[in-house]
Parts: structure tokens; C-alpha cells; sequence
């Protein structure tokens, strides 16, 4: 027989594993909106039932059910939808850092437009056209120095601003340096945490999510791998490299040995050079040190050419001085073209003739503006190689950036069915284990009238 | 599948975004008319706007040329054809000189009246247009004829051969001028030979020489002149053509880059019909939850 404060216990016992489960509802409803939250879940299970005593065979039935107790808190987590989702983040951070460089990249160059480069190479060209028809106007030379002075500039304005979006990508790379190494200080934390709370059997829920949130957020700078340890601890490496083993990190520093001097990113531990295969930190270094400086050198390519090829003509020309000999552009590169100061002094110097002292003598304007088409690659060609070459590769980006946010969206669509917290899901719960307390309590009453039956109304006969 | 909330509200802003998105996009091409805003949209689309572009002021240019040398060459001709008259009155005078009814006043004032045409027919040979003497060949700063009265008289040519090169499309180079040289010396040479016969009273010399070299030079003068008429029929056709390009160039510009104003105004109503029905099934889906039901 058991007891007669069995039933009260019993009771009691439920009591308290429904306010479990209404407490784990609670903090799910209330988490709803957390990011990184995974629902949680009590795991019900009975307790050890009870053996009647006996000595060959049992006086009643047996076993006899003991109640009920929360064994465990558990969250609801695939841990392979987290390793597909930190994979497919960081390429797509990786590609939407590049989208918006080479928007930015699209927006200095701005074609096509009646203001671009393009445009002031069709100006400059023309402007020669002009002067070929008229070589003893003086005005027609005015417009060739402006025309050519223009385009000088745009192509000077072209690499000065190329040259800001590097730099400020340069000092995201060292910001991201700094975020990584926040996050892996973090994360050595959590783990420690983790450990301590897990040791004594518990289940670390909540600091598992805000793990995981954090893996998530690194995963976006730089592609990891994880391995999680049978302490709880989870180990992080960065392309084969460890970043996080347990409780101690490898910080990352920036040298500035990168090409150019710009910022090369290292471990701190071995000063071995990170290398990202996906992340905003790829991103980031893609454009930097691929696109940027590959535009930059075909801008620079071309106002090479231009100058010698101008020059190679207008030294061998007469101005209307009569004098020869003069370059007309000064500078090597898209940074320092600029027309040459002493042509710019006096446009009547403009050379157009091929001989002195012959004021319709066109021979080198026309030279020149033929150039436009029997300079090899035509320099308008190689500009708008150099767009096209620029809008491919945005294109690319935004197509990788647009399909990766699918793919994102998609896993995070699976991870919410997993872990997501469904209100209605928690309503109906709640009222569960509103009800089940509510029948258990109603057990303790009909345990105490019992009780009280037993208690103060047993044996009063004759009282 | 579960569904859960943060799923319906995720799923609800990621489509209402897109919706605006596409919607948004649309309106900038009907507002700025371009279809093209930067490379990527469309590449090689692009590449075919500048390419276009680049011909397009190339044209124009051509274009400017052809109308300053067709200038030029009209110029050319009204200066010959001014020449012309000079020696056809020559050669009326010549043909009265050379009959031997005339007595020497009237040989002299003769005389004086060719001199006058001689003078006139300097002046036609220093012809400007804009400043720019038309027979100069490439020194076009300065008359290319001087006349020392002498005697004996004769006219200097200050000038020299030079073509005047006009390039009036790819690689297509033509000749603009006359230069002086080549029609002038022996039309001045018939005309003082012309004066001082008839000043010398020798009608002779007028029948058998004067009347033949002011002929060869109406001859040459017609020659020349057709020469330059060809040319600027030639300028004609091709600015016609250059012309017809031109349009061609800018239809091709304008497919490419413009936006389609009746597609662009389907498609953006048709996106604000989908983006209105993204926002109502939103309000709806988002509100209700068991909640509302329970009491």
C-alpha cells in the first residue's frame, strides 16, 4: 500500500511540472521577437514508478505510477540548417559588399551620361574635327584647350574618387579586423559559460542561442567552420586556422603590407595572413585590391596612350606661332593628365599645321582628330571596354547578392520551422498547462477531503 | 510545416519590399525616361550606347564640316563665276580691238577699261570668306595677289599649293580649295597682254594671240568651276547621307537607353497592383491570431 500522503505528493509534483511548462511557454511568447531565439520546449516525462513491496509476488498491481516531473528544457535547433546558413551568408555578405562598391563605382564613373568620360572623349575628339575645318580660327583652339582641359580633369576626378572608395573600403577591412575580434572575444566568454552551466547537467539554452546568434554575425565577416566539443564548448577555425579553441581566442590584427600599402589582415598568434574565401571581409578585399585597382590601371592605360599619341603628333606640329615641338598634354596617367601649361597659356600655340607659317594647314588637327578611330585599341572603344567590364561585374554581384538573399531567406524560413516560436502553437499550450494545473490543484482538494474524510470524521462514532 | 509568426511577418516584408522595389524602379524610368540608369543594368546595352553616342558626335561634327566647306566651295564658285564675266567682257573687247576700224583714242580708252578688269580680276583672286582668302592654298592669312604695275606689269602669288584637306567622314578626305596658282597667273597673263596690245594699237597680235589665251582661259575658269561644282554635289550627297545616319544613329541611341513609355506604364501598373495586394493580404494575415478568438 502506499501512502496515504502519496496522492499529495503526487499532485504536488504536477503542480509544479505544469508551472514548469507554463514557465517555459511564458518565456517562448515573450521571446517571440528575440532574433536568435529558439523555442524551447519541457520534456515531460514520468517519474520512477513505484514497486509494491512483497515477498513472492506483489499484493497489488504493480508498478504504480509515481507522477510527473520536467526532465529537461530542450530548444528546438537543427544544427545542420546553421551550418548551411552561416556557408550561404558569407557569400552573401561577400557579394553584397561588392554590389554596393561597385554601385558606388557606377555612380563616379556615371555612364551613359552627356557628363562622362565618354562623352568628354566624343567632346575632345570633336573639338579637333572642328579645328581640322577651321585650323585658322582662333576660337576653334579656345575649344580644343577646354574641350582637352575637361577631359583631363574628368579623368583626374576618376582616379582621385576611384581612389576614396579604396580607401574607404581599406578602413572597413580594418573595422572588420575589429568586429571579428569582438565577436571571438564573445564567443570565448559564452563558451565558458556554457561549460560551467552544463557541467552540473544542466542545458545552457538561452547562451547556446546567443552563441549561435554570434556565429551567425561572424559567419557574415569571414566563412568559419565549427566543431562543437562534448563539453559544450564549440571551436572555431578560419580557412583551416583556428580563430576560437575553447575559452581562448586568436585575434586578428592589420599590417599595413597589403599592395599599396592598405591593410593586410593576420593572426596575431603566428602572423599567418587570413585567407577569406567568403564574407564581408572577402568582399571587401575583392574590390579593393581586384576591381578598383584593375579600373584604375585601364584608366590609366588609356590616358597613356592618349597622351603619347597626341604628343607623338602635336610636337611635330606648328602652332599658329609658327613654333614646333610642343607636347600638348603634360603627365603620364589618368592622375596627372593635365593639357600642358604652355598650350593652355595661349591656345594660338595649339599645334594644327604641319608646316609653319600656313594658317589653313590642318594636317595634325586632322591627324589627331582621326585618332579617334586609327588609335589602336580607339580610345572611346577602350573606355567603354573598361564600363562594360564595370557593368558585367556589378551585374555579377548583384545577381550573386539577390540569389544568396533567397537561399538566406530560404534556410531562415526552415530554421524558424524548426525553432520559430508560433503564437497560436504557445496559446494552445498555455491553455494545456493552465488546464493540467488547474486539474492538479483540483487533485490536492480531493486529496485533502479525503484526508479531512479520514482524518476528522473517521472513528467519532458515539462522539 | 509549422508556421510561425516571425515566418508570416518575414515572409510579408521581404515581398512588400521586393513589390516597392520593382515599383520603385519603374517609376525612375518613366520620371527620367532612361532605361538605362547605370552599366549594369544592362551591359551590353551600354556598351551600345556609348558606341552610339561616340558616332553620334562624330556625325554631327562631319556634319559642321560639310556645311563650312560646302560655304567655302560656294564661296569658290561665286568667285569664279565673277571671274568669268571679267574675261567674257575681255574677251568683248578683245574682239573689237582686234578689228582695225578703231583709232587710237578708242584703243586707249580700251585699254584703260581692261586695266579695270585686270584690277577687279586681282581682287576676285584675293576673295575672302570669313577673313580667309579663298585662292591662297594653305596661307589663307594673306592676299595671295600682288599686282606691280610695272612696267612690265605683273602679279606676284603670295600662296602656295597647299589643298585645304577636309575629312567629311571616317576616313574620307577631300579637297576643298583652288588654290590661286593653277587658274589665276595666265588669266592676269591674257589680260595685260590684252592692255598693252591694245595700248600698242596691235590688233594683230590681238587676232592671233589675245583672243585664243582669253578663250583657253574661259575654258580653264569652266573647268575649274565644274570641278567645283562635282565637289560640292559630292558634299551634298554625302551630308544627305551623314543626315539620314544621323537620325539612324539616334533611333538606335534611343531604343537602347530610352525606356518604353507604353510597356513601362503597363508594367508599373500591374507592380502597384501587386504591390496593393501584398499590403492587404498583410493586413490581413497579420492580425488575426488565436488571440482574437479566446476569451
Amino acid at each position: 500500500m502506499t501512502s496515504a500522503f502519496f496522492g499529495l505528493e503526487l499532485a504536488l509534483r504536477a503542480l509544479q511540472t505544469q508551472q514548469v511548462a507554463l514557465d517555459v511557454t511564458n518565456h517562448n511568447v515573450a521571446n517571440a521577437n528575440t532574433p536568435g531565439f529558439s523555442r524551447q520546449s519541457a520534456v515531460l516525462a514520468t517519474t520512477t514508478p513505484y514497486t509494491l513491496p512483497g515477498f513472492n509476488r506483489a499484493p497489488g498491481a504493480g508498478q504504480l505510477g509515481t507522477g510527473v516531473w520536467a526532465a529537461a528544457i530542450e530548444r528546438a535547433r537543427d544544427g545542420f540548417l546553421d551550418i548551411q546558413y552561416r556557408a550561404e551568408v558569407s557569400t552573401q555578405r561577400q557579394a553584397e559588399v561588392a554590389r554596393d562598391a561597385l554601385e558606388e563605382v557606377q555612380v563616379v564613373l556615371h555612364e551613359p551620361s552627356d557628363t562622362g568620360i565618354s562623352a568628354l572623349l566624343g567632346s575632345f575628339f570633336g573639338a579637333w574635327q572642328a579645328l581640322a575645318s577651321d585650323p585658322s580660327d582662333s576660337a576653334t583652339r579656345d575649344v580644343v584647350v577646354q574641350q582637352a582641359s575637361a577631359l583631363a580633369a574628368g579623368f583626374n576626378r576618376a582616379t582621385q574618387q576611384l581612389s576614396t572608395i579604396q580607401q574607404r573600403l581599406n578602413d572597413e577591412v580594418a573595422l572588420t579586423a575589429t568586429e571579428i575580434n569582438s565577436l571571438t572575444g564573445q564567443l570565448t566568454a559564452l563558451n565558458r559559460q556554457i561549460v560551467q552551466v552544463e557541467s552540473i547537467g544542466q542545458r545552457a539554452n538561452d547562451l547556446r542561442d546567443q552563441r549561435d546568434l554570434l556565429l551567425d554575425r561572424l559567419a557574415e565577416l569571414v566563412p568559419i567552420a565549427t566543431v562543437e566539443n562534448s563539453n559544450g564548448s564549440v571551436d572555431v577555425t578560419l580557412g583551416g586556422h583556428a580563430l576560437v579553441t575553447g575559452t581562448t581566442a586568436d585575434t586578428l590584427t592589420t599590417t599595413p603590407t597589403g599592395p599599396g600599402g592598405l591593410w593586410e589582415v593576420r593572426f596575431a598568434s603566428d602572423s599567418v595572413v587570413v585567407s577569406a574565401t567568403s564574407g564581408r571581409l572577402k568582399g571587401l578585399l575583392d574590390v579593393r585590391d581586384g576591381n578598383i585597382p584593375s579600373y584604375r590601371a585601364s584608366l590609366d592605360t588609356l590616358a597613356n596612350t592618349l597622351i603619347t599619341a597626341v604628343n607623338g603628333l602635336h610636337t611635330a606640329g606648328y602652332g599658329l606661332d609658327g613654333v614646333t615641338g610642343r607636347p600638348f598634354f603634360a603627365g603620364t596617367d589618368a592622375a596627372t593628365i593635365a593639357v600642358d601649361p604652355t598650350i593652355s597659356a595661349d591656345p594660338r600655340r595649339v599645334a594644327a599645321a604641319d608646316a609653319p607659317n600656313q594658317a589653313s594647314n590642318n594636317a595634325v588637327a586632322l591627324a589627331l582628330a582621326q585618332l579617334r578611330h586609327t588609335m589602336s585599341p580607339p580610345p572611346e572603344s577602350a573606355y567603354s571596354a573598361l564600363i562594360t567590364g564595370l557593368g558585367t561585374d556589378a551585374r555579377g554581384s548583384q545577381a550573386l547578392a539577390e540569389n544568396q538573399a533567397l537561399l538566406v531567406q530560404h534556410i531562415e524560413r526552415r530554421r524558424q520551422v524548426v525553432s520559430g516560436v508560433s503564437l497560436d502553437e504557445e496559446t494552445v499550450n498555455l491553455l494545456r498547462y493552465q488546464r493540467a494545473y488547474e486539474a492538479a490543484a483540483r487533485l490536492i482538494t480531493a486529496n485533502d477531503e479525503m484526508l479531512d474524510k479520514l482524518i476528522n470524521e473517521t472513528g467519532i462514532v458515539g462522539r | 510545416m509549422r508556421i510561425t509568426n516571425r515566418m508570416l511577418t518575414d515572409a510579408v516584408l521581404t515581398d512588400i519590399s521586393a513589390n516597392a522595389r520593382r515599383m520603385a524602379a519603374l517609376q525612375q524610368q518613366l520620371s527620367s525616361g532612361k532605361r538605362l540608369r547605370q552599366p549594369a543594368d544592362d551591359p551590353p546595352g551600354v556598351e551600345r550606347a556609348l558606341t552610339y553616342r561616340a558616332a553620334l558626335t562624330a556625325s554631327q561634327q562631319y556634319l559642321a564640316t560639310m556645311e563650312s566647306s560646302l560655304a567655302w566651295l560656294t564661296a569658290t564658285d561665286d568667285a569664279l563665276g565673277s571671274a568669268t564675266d571679267v574675261l567674257q567682257r575681255a574677251h568683248e573687247l578683245a574682239v573689237q580691238g582686234a578689228n582695225d576700224t578703231l583709232g587710237p583714242s578708242q584703243m586707249a580708252s580700251l585699254a584703260a577699261e581692261v586695266n579695270q578688269l585686270l584690277e577687279h580680276l586681282v581682287a576676285l583672286g584675293n576673295a575672302t570668306l570669313r577673313g580667309q582668302r579663298l585662292f591662297a592654298g594653305l596661307r589663307t592669312d594673306t592676299n595671295p595677289f600682288t599686282l606691280n604695275p610695272g612696267p612690265p606689269t605683273t602679279v606676284t602669288y603670295n600662296g602656295d599649293a597647299g589643298p585645304m584637306q577636309r575629312e567629311i567622314d571616317i576616313g574620307t578626305v577631300i579637297p576643298i580649295n583652288v588654290p590661286g596658282n593653277t587658274v589665276f597667273p595666265a588669266l592676269f597673263a591674257a589680260l595685260i597682254n590684252l592692255r598693252d596690245h591694245l595700248q600698242a594699237g596691235d590688233s594683230t597680235a590681238m587676232r592671233t594671240s589675245d583672243l585664243g589665251a582669253i578663250q583657253s582661259g574661259l575654258d580653264s575658269l569652266l573647268a575649274v568651276r565644274a570641278d567645283v561644282g562635282a565637289r560640292m554635289n559630292r558634299l551634298e550627297a554625302a551630308r544627305e547621307r551623314q543626315q539620314l545616319l544621323q537620325d539612324h544613329l539616334g533611333n538606335l541611341k534611343s531604343q537602347v537607353e530610352d525606356a518604353d513609355f507604353e510597356q513601362t506604364v503597363t508594367d508599373l501598373a500591374m507592380a502597384e497592383a501587386v504591390y496593393k495586394a501584398g499590403l492587404a493580404s498583410a493586413a490581413r494575415v497579420l492580425q488575426p491570431s488565436l488571440l482574437d478568438y479566446l476569451r
